[in-house]
């Protein structure tokens, strides 16, 4: 059985507009344009206790809730905070699919840790949201994506449902028809003229009759209604991967800066698979020039790693394959083809020294995490460097 | 160009050969079979230029000398569906086939036999000749290890090694290793250390069959040149120097296994099941009589199985991926196998009990 979690962040533009203004805390807080024409684009749950909810035209909100404080929204402000909510995912999952800057699936069927249920990582996950981003965030658990997307809304804010393998058509049963994804107006419409109401209702009915009435939709209607759905977690990237990059503040064009830089990336990088335990089965070389033209370039590894020699060695060949180098504007290393370390087959041939390496990152990991990031460096990087390193982008 | 020939011999000529036609090549010409008669024989070549076949078959009545190619695809479709018969077969100067048998006649479109390829000749330096089931044995329980990671060109290729008295094959994808050795005299002049493709030696092994007859091996610098019976194969060697693997061959393991082989093949083969859905990672526990193998899968479920065993040594627990242990599993041919292991992320040395001149070599996966 699939274990899939769907995260949505509770009131998530409301509840940044909080964050950033502790005083807007128990009042009604509206997000959107103030013009006649706007719309709602999110209520804070105080604000919902009047009525008002999301694409509710801004007038009619206000007549609801005249108090409300209205905010007109901050999308780049957003797009940070969803980056760093979406980076506390990647590290419980690596497969996830982001739906918008709030909502994302998560495969969780590989990546439950061993000892812990699909519930406790949950419990987890809300609690590493929380006090990261001081956000909250409601979670669905269940065997595939529709069932979780549902679970996720049915006891928001802070919710968790987790519905057992086995029990979904159950737990969708005494729910209105409307919930399901793909019934839309007009079906709901058609079946509660039926005598349909519940999704339980839809679900005990003969496939036939809805082939005959909704044609190929009605076969998937009927396995959404019995809580059916194989659909797997796609993630934005083809590769599940993990990187950073970084954009210098001028474009650069000697070399050694160039391979510093990206041995100080693949360094994050390696910390960051280790931290995660997974190990990376192929690299990526990102450069962008001047002109805003961007290369990418891949390489698979012989032996999966997570060690920043291997990665910087492959990225740098990358880089020399990229010759002849414009002036640059950016450059960025992403480990791919992601395994956990726990199924990594060793490899006979420098079994010894990859050992030794491992255990100096561990050492080197401990000694960071102790005393800070920049306790120990590689003589290579301490020469200071004039560049600005002014976007880490762990989604790259 | 002109002769008669039998329609079964031709057929089973042009099958033997049509291994090395490159399918999907910018040089049309490697799509296409050579055909040459000379003397009493038809010679039929084939190249992809990495390996090429040749075959020779009497011609039963020899009118005129000559050579043509045409596209093997073809040819084969052909004369495979034709009745068992006396097949004539003519070319002309505008590189035209014709084929007739019976009361059927066709005529095939083909290239001037000049523009094919030249199989390159390999100097008999060394020659060595082995027993049909010998080269299949060596041949066998080697090449399944080697890489098929073309990134590692070296790795994609099987070492023969021979000193003038023992031949050795072995091949490694740094995962595995697996080496068989057989002893051997010959035409010895030097030391061979040689890379053949392994697809080369599929290739070999496909026309082996199960023919006791002897195979000669003809190795020069860049070639190899298999002689079996009518049919010949040259491969290019992989150049450059194979890993040093008898250092990563274990040495005074402690632990001892001793298990029947097809029971512990068949456990392996059901638990890879579960296994192939994660990481193909299967857990090893061993008390001093049983062999319990594990397999676990978020998505598809747990797998348990266990087999009686001998045991020497401490209890063992360790991980392996179950491909590993299935193509060693599937070529050995004795009743027990016995495996040497050290500690949990350390190789195993795997054996056919009885069969001192092969060993497997299989490094475990993380336990944690």
């Amino acid at each position: 059985m699939r274990t899939i979690f769907h995260i949505d962040m509770d009131a998530f533009y409301a509840a940044v507009e909080t964050l950033d203004n502790p005083a807007l805390a128990g009042k009604p807080v509206i997000v959107g344009g103030r013009s006649p024409r706007s719309v709602v684009s999110a209520a804070s749950y105080e604000a919902r206790r009047y009525g008002v909810h999301s694409a509710m035209p801004m007038a009619q909100a206000l007549r609801l809730c005249p108090e409300a404080v209205v905010i007109s929204g901050r999308m780049s402000r957003y797009q940070d905070i969803s980056n760093r909510v979406m980076a506390i995912f990647v590290t419980f999952s690596p497969t996830i699919e982001p739906l918008s800057l709030d909502e994302a699936y998560l495969e969780m069927t590989r990546w439950l840790p061993p000892g812990e249920t699909a519930e406790e990582t949950a419990r987890r996950l809300q609690a590493t949201v929380r006090c990261e981003t001081g956000l909250t965030c409601s979670v669905g658990v269940a065997s595939g994506k529709s069932v979780a997307k549902i679970a996720s809304e049915l006891k928001k804010p802070c919710g968790l449902v987790v519905v057992p393998p086995g029990g979904e058509a159950a737990f969708l049963a005494p729910l209105p028809i409307g919930a399901l994804r793909g019934v839309g107006a007009v079906t709901e419409k058609r079946l509660t003229g039926w005598g349909i109401r519940t999704i339980g209702d839809l679900a005990g009915m003969e496939e036939a009759v809805l082939r005959a009435a909704f044609g190929r939709a009605g076969p998937d209607l009927l396995c959404m209604a019995r809580g059916i759905d194989t659909s797997p977690v796609m993630p934005e990237h083809d590769a599940q991967s993990l990187g950073r990059e970084t954009t210098f503040a001028t474009d650069v064009t000697d070399r050694d800066v160039l391979e510093a830089t990206l041995l100080a990336l693949a360094d994050d990088v390696a910390r960051s698979l280790r931290r995660h335990g997974m190990v990376a089965g192929g690299v990526t070389l990102k450069l962008r020039d001047g002109a805003f033209v961007t290369r990418t370039r891949a390489r698979q590894l012989p032996d999966p790693t997570d060690l920043a020699t291997p990665l910087y060695a492959t990225g740098k060949a990358l880089l020399d394959g990229c010759a002849p180098l414009k002036p640059t504007r950016l450059i960025g290393i992403s480990a791919t083809h992601l395994t956990r370390d726990a199924e990594r087959q060793l490899s006979l041939f420098d079994a010894g020294a990859t050992a030794k390496q491992r255990k100096l990152a561990a050492t080197l990991d401990d000694i960071r995490a102790r005393f800070g990031t920049d306790a120990v460096q590689r003589a290579r990087l301490i020469r200071p460097k004039a560049q600005d390193r002014s976007a880490d982008d762990p989604f790259a | 160009m002109k002769f008669t020939c039998s329609k079964r011999l031709f057929h089973e000529a042009l099958q033997s050969v049509s291994r090395a036609i490159a399918t999907r090549s910018t040089l049309p010409i490697l799509s296409h079979v050579y055909l040459e008669a000379r003397g009493d024989q038809l010679k039929l070549v084939t190249t992809d230029l990495e390996i090429g076949m040749t075959c020779t078959l009497p011609v039963g009545e020899l009118d005129e000398a000559g050579a043509i190619t045409v596209p093997e695809r073809i040819l084969q479709d052909v004369v495979a569906n034709l009745p068992d018969a006396e097949l004539e077969l003519e070319s002309n100067e505008r590189n035209l086939l014709t084929l007739k048998a019976g009361t059927s006649q066709y005529t095939i479109h083909g290239l001037p036999a000049e523009e094919f390829p030249v199989l390159p000749s390999v100097p008999q330096d060394a020659v060595i000749s082995l027993p049909g089931p010998v080269l299949r044995d060596l041949i066998r329980k080697t090449q399944f290890a080697a890489s098929t990671d073309e990134s590692r060109l070296i790795l994609t290729g099987c070492l023969l090694a021979w000193d003038g008295q023992l031949v050795t094959m072995a091949a490694t994808d740094t995962h595995r290793l697996a080496v068989k050795r057989v002893p051997v005299g010959g035409q010895f002049t030097k030391d061979v250390a040689a890379i053949i493709p392994a697809r080369a030696l599929q290739e070999v092994l496909r026309l082996l069959g199960s023919s006791e007859d002897p195979v000669s091996l003809y190795i020069g610098d860049n070639q190899i040149l298999f002689v079996l019976g009518r049919v010949q194969l040259v491969s290019r060697l992989i150049e450059g120097t194979f890993p040093a693997y008898d250092r990563v061959i274990p040495q005074d393991l402690q632990k001892r296994l001793k298990a029947n082989r097809q029971e512990l093949y068949e456990a392996v083969r059901r638990a890879a099941v579960v296994a192939r859905a994660e990481s193909n990672k299967i857990v090893f526990h061993s008390a001093e009589t049983t062999l319990t193998l594990e397999a676990r899968s978020g998505e598809v479920g747990d797998a348990h199985e266990e087999i009686p065993i001998a045991l020497e040594g401490d209890p063992v627990e360790i991980a392996f991926n179950a491909a590993y242990l299935q193509d060693v599993l599937a070529v050995l041919d004795t009743e027990a196998i016995e495996l040497n292991l050290g500690g949990p992320l350390s190789p195993g040395l795997l054996r056919g009990d009885g069969e001192p001149d092969y060993l497997y070599v299989v490094m475990p996966m993380q336990m944690l």
